[in-house]
């Protein structure tokens, strides 16, 4: 089972990107559950996507410039390809996130979006948004996991040395939610 | 020495529940803010940290009025019985944390007119002024101190009733070091004098 997990800041910008993959075997058998590279589809979602997959949704920036150009080698094996991909998905999945905000009051919001095989779910720590993708349902784990982050995260914005709404480059941050993964997910 | 340290802790503690008390966190925040603020303001480690050294001594030298006047306690008579109260009474009526006081084994060329011992380290293990507190990368290699307010106040505290001394961090587990450690040494007993200026 493999994870990627985006925070992304008010300002649609990404605070902090991890990808993950989980300890636990996955429930069903189908994809293979080596590391977060093997378990990606080997088929290229772009050349069977539609045209409307490849536009940038009007008025969101895609972190990082990756760029149409870059995702087209994702058939090849793969690294940061996929990684790329991912962030694309996250990013593409903050116009439904925001129209479900809207509807729910609830912080959690499961299974936002369906793309292939993966589900986006997102929590909204109010002005902050985590957005995880995960391919297997695991509604409870997924909820522990989001609140997790959620308190390591007030808990590393409570550093004096941390500007608001910067990318979190904190060794020790990163290493407290690889561990929150391992339980939960 | 145990029965006297029972005694100072039991001041302490009376003292920690008479006083007012303000948010935690709020009083963390600041401290962050006031180290952050200076280190932009200075960009040089070294000066960041004689600055909250600076602060530190002004803040002790009221401080030491404030604190005799809560406890009302007579002069130690030595300067380990010192230690001891600081540790256990100032310490916990301040800060509400109780540092442990170790004495480091005496060095054989000792200066013959302080009283023995005279220096001593204090532990601690939790530290209220960096509690969420992490270094960047080039804070810790520029050798800041984030917490040398502390030392600061011991030396203007200390200096107002008569003793001169020296304090300074040697560990700090912001650094990445197992403990946060201070090691105050007597340097020499004043005469009645003059207070040295506030910087």
């Amino acid at each position: 089972m493999s994870f990627y997990l985006a925070i992304i800041s008010p300002s649609d910008s990404p605070l902090l990107e991890l990808p993950l993959s989980s300890s636990k075997p996955a429930p069903t058998s189908s994809a293979a559950s080596n590391s977060a590279g093997s378990t990606f589809p080997s088929w290229s979602t772009f050349t069977s996507a539609s045209g409307s997959d490849l536009g940038a949704p009007d008025g969101k920036v895609i972190g990082g410039n990756l760029g149409l150009v870059s995702a087209g080698g994702v058939a090849a094996a793969g690294g940061t390809g996929e990684r790329q991909l991912m962030q694309m998905i996250a990013h593409m999945s903050l116009d439904g996130v925001e129209e479900m905000m809207e509807g729910t009051g609830s912080l959690y919001l499961r299974g936002v979006e369906k793309y292939n095989e993966w589900t986006v779910s997102a929590f909204i720590a109010t002005s902050v948004k985590f957005v995880l993708l995960h391919d297997h349902k695991n509604d409870d784990g997924v909820r522990q996991f989001f609140l997790e982050v959620w308190e390591l995260y007030v808990k590393a914005s409570l550093n004096p040395f941390h500007t608001a709404n910067t990318p979190i480059r904190n060794p020790v941050f990163e290493a407290k939610l690889r561990t929150a993964a391992k339980k939960f997910l | 020495m145990s029965a006297g340290g029972k005694q100072y802790k039991a001041i302490g503690d009376d003292n920690w529940k008479r006083t007012d008390k303000v948010n935690a966190e709020l009083f963390t925040l600041t401290y962050g803010a006031l180290v952050v603020q200076l280190i932009k303001d200075y960009e040089d480690y070294g000066q960041v940290n004689k600055q909250l050294d600076k602060m530190g001594y002004n803040i002790g030298t009221r401080l030491i009025e404030d604190f005799l006047a809560r406890t009302g306690m007579g002069r130690c008579q030595t300067f380990a019985e010192t230690a001891e109260v600081i540790s256990k009474v100032a310490f916990k009526t301040f800060l509400n944390i109780s540092p442990t006081v170790t004495f480091p084994p005496p060095t054989a060329p000792s200066n013959p007119s302080l009283p023995t011992p005279s220096e001593f380290t204090l532990i601690f293990d939790e530290n209220p002024l960096a509690e969420f507190a992490e270094l960047p990368r080039d804070a810790r290699e520029g050798g800041l101190w984030f917490s040398n307010v502390l030392a600061g106040v011991i030396r203007g505290a200390l200096e107002m009733i008569q003793m001169q001394v020296e304090a300074r961090f040697v560990s700090d587990v912001l650094r990445g070091d197992e403990t946060t450690e201070l090691h105050v040494r007597l340097v020499r007993l004043l005469e009645e004098e003059q207070p040295e200026n506030d910087e």
